[in-house]
């Protein structure tokens, strides 16, 4: 492979993980301005691995968040959430909203905290 | 003179059994071809291109289970789920307003005919589950429990795909059926 192709990789990586950090910054300013104190990434990762009445994220996102996951009851595939290994999360605002709303509903019977979603976001930026 | 007659009756058996024969034959055809198109409808146009409809049903539906094509409901059906996602089988599957409007109507429009093909007898009737319909109960009576249930790797009829290999194009034809563990299903 040419150094061409290679900068043009890197160049396309960079933008992405760019868009992910813009992206997150711009979630976590708005979690703030909703009230959320400083963000923990100890915390995020409690709430990540807790059992919520028999409920948890790892059921159907796995161990890691490196790892690919298995939706429990339809069996469906669930690519790794971890930005290290899957450069394409946390780069649209609007399905951060729609995945927080839908599976802390699932996992927690109730809407998250800005706190909470800032918690995850910090710990898993990391991942 | 007799010899004739007996001819003649005997062209005209043989003209009317092939007529019925022929008759059969097209009437089997014009079913098939029904029920392939509730199968398939809205899956994608002719020259295999989808709509931004089609591509947010199966983006936005698609991502926790397959995007079963619409018409294996009809269009009641299709409505009564989307007005509840906030409760889908014990899921929360909600959506916003804008994706919620579009995919309603690309069910509309591409739902099952009520009471043709799979929806036969169940006009007027909107069931949620296409794993529930009679045609669906029948079509696989024979499929033992071990081999779906009793399988890790299917778990369920709802998991269409994992047998139906061209489930999700709306093809559910015999010969693609593979079950995992077993293999080619003829029954």
């Amino acid at each position: 492979m040419s150094n061409g192709r290679f900068a043009v990789i890197g160049l396309l990586l960079g933008f992405a993980l760019t868009a992910q950090a813009d992206v997150i910054d711009e979630k976590l300013a708005q979690y703030r301005t909703e009230g959320a104190q400083a963000f923990s990434a100890e915390a995020g990762l409690n709430l990540w691995i807790s059992n919520h009445n028999g409920r948890s994220c790892t059921q159907c996102h796995g161990d890691s968040p490196q790892g690919v996951g298995k939706h429990i009851k339809t069996g469906k595939q669930i690519k790794p959430m971890a930005p290290s290994v899957n450069p394409q999360r946390f780069t649209d605002s609007d399905k951060i909203d729609k995945w927080f709303l839908r599976n802390c509903k699932w996992t927690l019977k109730r809407v998250c905290s800005a706190q909470e979603k800032g918690d995850i976001l910090v710990w898993i930026r990391e991942q | 003179m007799n010899a004739n007659v007996n001819k003649v009756v005997g062209y005209l058996r043989w003209g009317i059994a092939g007529s019925l024969l022929l008759a059969a034959w097209g009437l089997s055809l014009t079913g098939m071809s029904r029920a392939s198109d509730n199968y398939n409808r809205g899956v994608a146009n002719s020259s295999g291109v989808s709509s931004p409809a089609a591509m947010a049903y199966r983006e936005e539906c698609g991502a926790c289970h397959i995007a079963y094509p619409p018409g294996l409901l009809p269009e009641a059906s299709w409505r009564s789920i989307m007005t509840t996602l906030d409760d889908h089988f014990g899921e929360n599957a909600e959506l916003s307003e804008g994706p919620v409007a579009m995919i309603t109507a690309y069910l509309s429009e591409n739902a099952g005919n009520p009471g043709r093909g799979m929806l036969k007898r169940m006009a007027g009737e909107a069931p949620l589950r296409i794993t529930e319909l009679p045609y669906f109960i029948r079509k696989h009576d024979e499929v033992p429990e071990r081999l779906v249930s009793g399988n890790p790797e299917v778990g369920s009829f709802s998991n269409c795909n994992v047998c139906h290999q061209r489930a999700e194009r709306g093809e559910f034809d015999e010969d693609t059926v593979r079950i995992p563990g077993y293999g080619r299903w003829d029954d």
